[in-house]
């Protein structure tokens, strides 16, 4: 066994067009773990990222030989996953069962009132990371899957323009309205008091 | 400025995205006003936020040994040289584990996957209505007529500019199996007889998929057929290039962007 294991992304990717068997798996191996690792980021849930890793693997296996080498086999990578991430969840947009803004946002406050109680400790941490998926289910997916890659998972915004074959302002456009859209829902896990707007519709307070 | 700007312009601002002079404004503003300095302070704290989230355990055992598994499969179906491999449907985690369901999916996920899987079932719209999108792009109403004129770029009429710009184009699923030597008449083909509507499936993926290659490559689509190239599930877009023909696009599913394989074709 010649060391598979230590080639480069792309020589692997070409053997595998060329019908090397082994190539393929090793290159999966070699990135799986940051790919899962987007993967459930994107769909929130372990299951349905194992889901999507296997559309993309899949889809990647086959569509190998038309990789042209513009981008690096990581960034390609990448791309199919977050394809086969943005599928799933648009799918799962015209689900029926799928809870409407308010009522995600109702169960959010809910939670939170009843566990007002206790200290912030695990229970509040469960709580904050219910907070996050289900604030980020609120996002069109577009703004969602940038500002993943970009806050969450922290892809430079060039890196993630890449993935998303997006110029890097669109990137950075929709995770600012992205994250204008989280800031109701979100900041008060950082900032438990939100600023009262004392001067509404005037302008500004007095410097000092 | 006599208000405050909206939590989104801080946004845009926080990321350096306003046009100059609004960015000017801004950030006059916010050196006097303690409540949008508040608020950019707390832009940045989304998204400390969502970067604080607990890092994502590594892949557990079970779906990496189910991924090898599906990968496995991939070669021995490539090494059995099969044309058309049947694209097998997504094996959920919980059932490779053998049991329990599936939270939030309903158990409507498997069916959901193998139609999708099945690469070729996604119909809206009629045979003939469907023609005459693709061969016209000025909408002439000879219903049906498989002799519709192309869309002609710059002899043509533009009556209604309205009627090229918004559109939606035409979802089928002809069922072809299309290959790389054969495109050419398997895109003829499909032009010259368009599929009859089945109605059965969400078109959505297909229209969507249109969507996105023509706003990335500026072309208009007329019809979308959800299909399969070479084996693989594919898109295969008709776009009207004038002089009775039609643009044929490959493209994977998986990215809409990209395009696998191209053909001029000419209507029938």
């Amino acid at each position: 066994m010649d060391a598979v294991q230590e080639l480069p992304d792309r020589e692997l990717l070409t053997r595998h067009t060329q019908g090397d068997d082994q190539a393929f798996a090793v290159l999966v191996r070699r990135h799986r773990d940051r790919l899962w690792a987007v993967a459930v980021r994107m769909m929130g849930d372990p299951e349905e990222a194992s889901d999507a890793l296997q559309d993309a693997f899949l889809s990647a296996f086959r569509s190998a030989d038309r990789f042209r080498g513009e981008s690096q086999v990581t960034t390609w990578l990448h791309r199919i996953v977050v394809n086969a991430c943005h599928d799933r969840l648009r799918r799962r947009k015209v689900r029926p069962a799928t809870p409407t803004e308010d009522d995600t946002l109702d169960v959010l406050s809910n939670e939170r009132l009843g566990r007002s109680g206790g200290t912030p400790d695990h229970a509040s941490q469960t709580e904050a990371r219910l907070d996050v998926h289900a604030a980020l289910e609120t996002l069109p997916l577009d703004q969602r899957m940038a500002l993943t890659l970009v806050d969450m998972l922290g892809y430079r915004v060039e890196e993630a323009a890449q993935i998303l074959d997006v110029a890097s302002g669109t990137v950075k456009s929709r995770c600012a309205r992205g994250r204008a859209k989280l800031l109701p829902s979100l900041a008060h896990l950082r900032n438990p008091r939100p600023p009262r707007d004392v001067t509404t519709g005037r302008g500004g307070a007095d410097p000092s | 400025m006599t208000s405050h700007p909206d939590v989104e312009a801080l946004a845009f601002f926080a990321e350096a995205l306003l046009e100059p002079a609004e960015e000017r404004t801004v950030a006059h503003h916010i050196e006097t006003c303690a409540t949008c300095a508040a608020t950019l302070d707390e832009l940045t704290a989304v998204s400390g936020v969502l970067a604080g989230a607990p890092p994502v355990p590594p892949m557990p055992r079970d779906v990496a040994d189910l991924l090898d598994r599906r990968i496995d499969e991939a070669v021995r179906e490539r090494a059995a040289g099969s044309a058309a491999p049947p694209d097998a449907p997504v094996v959920p985690i919980t059932r490779a584990r053998g049991g329990g369901s599936r939270r939030g999916f309903n158990g409507m996920n498997l069916p959901r996957l193998m139609m999708v899987a099945a690469a070729g079932a996604v119909v809206l719209g009629g045979g003939g209505a469907v023609l005459n999108t693709v061969l016209s792009s000025q909408q002439q109403e000879e219903a049906g007529s498989a002799s519709a004129p192309m869309m002609q770029d710059e002899d043509a009429e533009y009556g209604e500019p309205e009627a090229i710009q918004p559109y939606k184009a035409e979802a089928v699923s002809s069922g072809t199996e299309y290959t790389s030597e054969g495109l050419a008449d398997q895109a003829a083909g499909v032009l010259a007889a368009p599929p009859a509507p089945d109605g059965d499936h969400s078109p959505a993926a297909a229209e969507e998929c249109a969507t996105v290659f023509a706003e990335r490559q500026g072309v208009r689509v007329a019809l979308v057929d959800d299909a399969t190239f070479d084996g693989a599930p594919a898109m295969v877009l008709f776009a009207p290039a004038g002089d009775d023909t039609a643009e044929v696009y490959v493209v994977d599913p998986a990215d809409c962007g990209g395009v696998l394989a191209r053909e001029t074709v000419t209507g029938p």
